[in-house]
């Protein structure tokens, strides 16, 4: 890491620490986060210490995390496939986690045991990678492969929408809402611990393949020379990735183009390296959930947004200036 | 001649008025809450078929009553098939096909929605009109309004002054203009959800709700389907640590106008019975 990057990056923590305050601010009911936070010190069981501790503490941490987990997953799909346009939601990645999520969820297995929801997503999202990973050798060209994503978006988005109106609970189909379109409203402090251990250890993978991502941008065989053959590292990116978008979308369904964004806006900063671009997007894609999030409880709709209409809202037009500026440079 | 016209005049009247003192025989009932209130008002060779949710004990109160007798998903085709002489619905649902039966010369009546205990003893007598079952009608309007009265005579001094909130699916409250809102007033409950603003159902925030801490919390127990997300808040940490009183009412009692409302009184004071 160059010296004068380093501070950089300190900073855009610095920035995730005072959005995550932020966010602690914001929300429907009016409470003084200060007293919340004195009768929690002082263990009195005031009604805002419980919004503060139950409501806004656990949702603020899931924006943070679920962030974080798009956006290095989002780099590392970028290295690995060594596609700019690649992103999980984009690539179905997300959706076919979030299919699998509502099969355990609503025919009733996610009771038997707290990791089965979390692990069929991860499974989903793995299953995912996989197909993709052939797709790529069949179809060359960045765009090819966003189209076959597309394709798997469409086919497991029908199959959630699907699953949901079989489900023996006649509301279900009402969640279609989240699980398409994602929101950390209304989670608890046990979805953080969900989704917490799966995403330490999928970031965790993530990062132990930076160089060897650094040494994949210069093409299979060059990495294979400098001692990074691509079969070693593949599978550890492949579980790493799935751990983090399994467990994000187990939590907080499928939010869009924060994979996607992220590692772009912050690659400049990061001399091209997808190593680095990996450190970087973990506070990148926080800061950016965190702030979507907040928006998403200013805006004075009667029914509260979805966060995935937030960040779509950001992610469709970038999205297409991308495409744009790609074929500018061809 | 002026003989033979009135006795022609008097052949083409007789149809007429048989016709307008004919009791409608063929009656299909499309929405759930006409379902119920048919099964209780008419002998059961009247009705031609009922809505697909009436045999469904999750939506109908009367689920075992429609065992046996034929049911329609709503189209219009299957309807017009059965040859009803008058069709009933909800002002709100199936609004398409009842138009198209309507322009096919059908009967159709429309059964409003109720917000208040004056409005179901309003929809019981409506029904009772049309079905031509005006007594027994009646008869059941007089029984429900003694039987609730005599609940809230009950309940109104033990309930007086404390708060409640109705909470179904999907984190939906009910506001003012609702029969729960109605159902509250009556036993002296404050509606935190119409003091919070809202209007007929509607979404109220998990920070409001725990703002607001009533003291009671009614909804349907759903057994495991209350851990799904379509219950978000009953399970959450928050609300547990709030604690407050929870009551069981099925949502159906509300949904559709009828008797089954002085149930709901009477299970209230049941489940206060059972553990004070």
């Amino acid at each position: 890491m160059t010296r004068a990057a380093l501070p950089l990056l300190w900073l855009l923590w610095l920035l995730v620490l005072l959005l995550w305050l932020l966010e602690l601010e914001v929300g429907p009911a009016t409470i003084n986060v200060f007293t919340a936070l004195a009768d929690w010190i002082n263990n009195s069981d005031s009604v805002a210490r419980i919004i503060l501790q139950e409501v806004r503490v656990p949702r603020a941490l899931l924006a943070l995390l679920t962030g974080a987990s798009l956006a290095i997953s989002g780099a590392a799909l970028q290295g690995l496939l060594r596609n700019p346009l690649a992103s999980p939601d984009l690539l179905g990645i997300s959706q076919t986690a979030a299919l699998l999520a509502v099969c355990v969820l609503y025919f009733g297995w996610s009771q038997r045991a707290w990791w089965l929801l979390p692990l069929a997503a991860l499974l989903g999202a793995a299953l995912a990678v996989l197909l993709l990973l052939q797709l790529t050798r069949k179809l060359p060209g960045t765009h090819s492969l966003i189209l076959a994503g597309l394709a798997l978006t469409a086919l497991t988005s029908a199959l959630t929408t699907f699953a949901l109106s079989f489900a023996p609970n006649p509301y279900a189909l009402q969640e279609a809402y989240f699980w398409l379109l994602g929101s950390v409203a209304n989670r608890s402090l046990s979805d953080v611990a969900i989704a917490l251990p799966f995403m330490l250890l999928g970031s965790a993978l993530l990062l132990s393949c930076g160089r060897a991502l650094d040494a994949l941008s210069l093409g299979e065989d060059t990495a294979a020379s400098l001692g990074f053959p691509l079969a070693r590292y593949r599978w550890r990116l492949i579980i790493g990735v799935a751990c983090n978008i399994g467990a994000a979308v187990a939590v907080s369904g499928c939010i869009g183009f924060v994979g996607l964004i992220v590692p772009h806006l912050l690659r400049p900063l990061c001399g091209a390296q997808p190593g680095r671009l990996l450190w970087w997007s973990l506070p990148g894609g926080a800061a950016l959930v965190l702030l979507a999030d907040a928006l998403v409880q200013l805006v004075p709709a009667s029914q509260e947004l979805q966060l995935g209409v937030l960040t779509a809202l950001l992610g469709g037009p970038f999205f297409l200036l991308l495409l744009l500026q790609q074929r500018s440079e061809r | 001649m002026k003989r033979l016209f009135s006795l022609l005049l008097a052949l083409t009247l007789i149809p007429a008025a048989y016709a307008q003192s004919s009791i409608s025989q063929r009656i299909v009932s499309m929405n759930v809450c006409t379902d119920q209130l048919l099964l209780l008002l008419v002998e059961p060779a009247r009705i031609a078929a009922l809505s697909h949710f009436a045999a469904d004990p999750a939506w109908s109160s009367l689920a075992a009553q429609a065992a046996g007798i034929p049911v329609n998903r709503g189209q219009p085709d299957e309807v017009v098939a059965l040859e009803p002489d008058l069709v009933l619905t909800s002002a709100f649902s199936g609004t398409f096909a009842a138009r198209v039966l309507e322009r096919l010369q059908l009967r159709v009546e429309r059964l409003g929605f109720a917000a208040s205990r004056e409005e179901v003893y309003h929809q019981i007598a409506q029904m009772a009109a049309w079905t031509d079952s005006n007594s027994a009608g009646q008869q059941m309007i007089t029984a429900t309004r003694a039987r609730i009265e005599a609940s809230v005579q009950q309940l109104q001094p033990r309930l007086a002054g404390n708060s409640a909130l109705f909470l179904s699916s999907n984190g939906i409250a009910f506001g003012s203009s609702t029969l729960q809102d109605d159902f509250l007033r009556s036993l002296g409950l404050r509606n935190v959800a119409a003091e919070a603003g809202l209007s007929g159902p509607a979404p109220l925030s998990l920070e409001l709700l725990l703002q607001a801490a009533p003291d009671f919390i009614i909804s349907e127990a759903r057994g495991e389907l209350d851990s799904q997300l379509a219950h978000p808040f009953l399970q959450h940490a928050a609300l547990q640590r709030l604690n407050p009183r929870r009551l069981n009412l099925p949502d159906r009692w509300f949904d559709c106008a009828g008797p089954w409302l002085a149930d709901a009184y009477v299970s209230i004071a049941t489940q206060l019975d059972a553990a004070p």
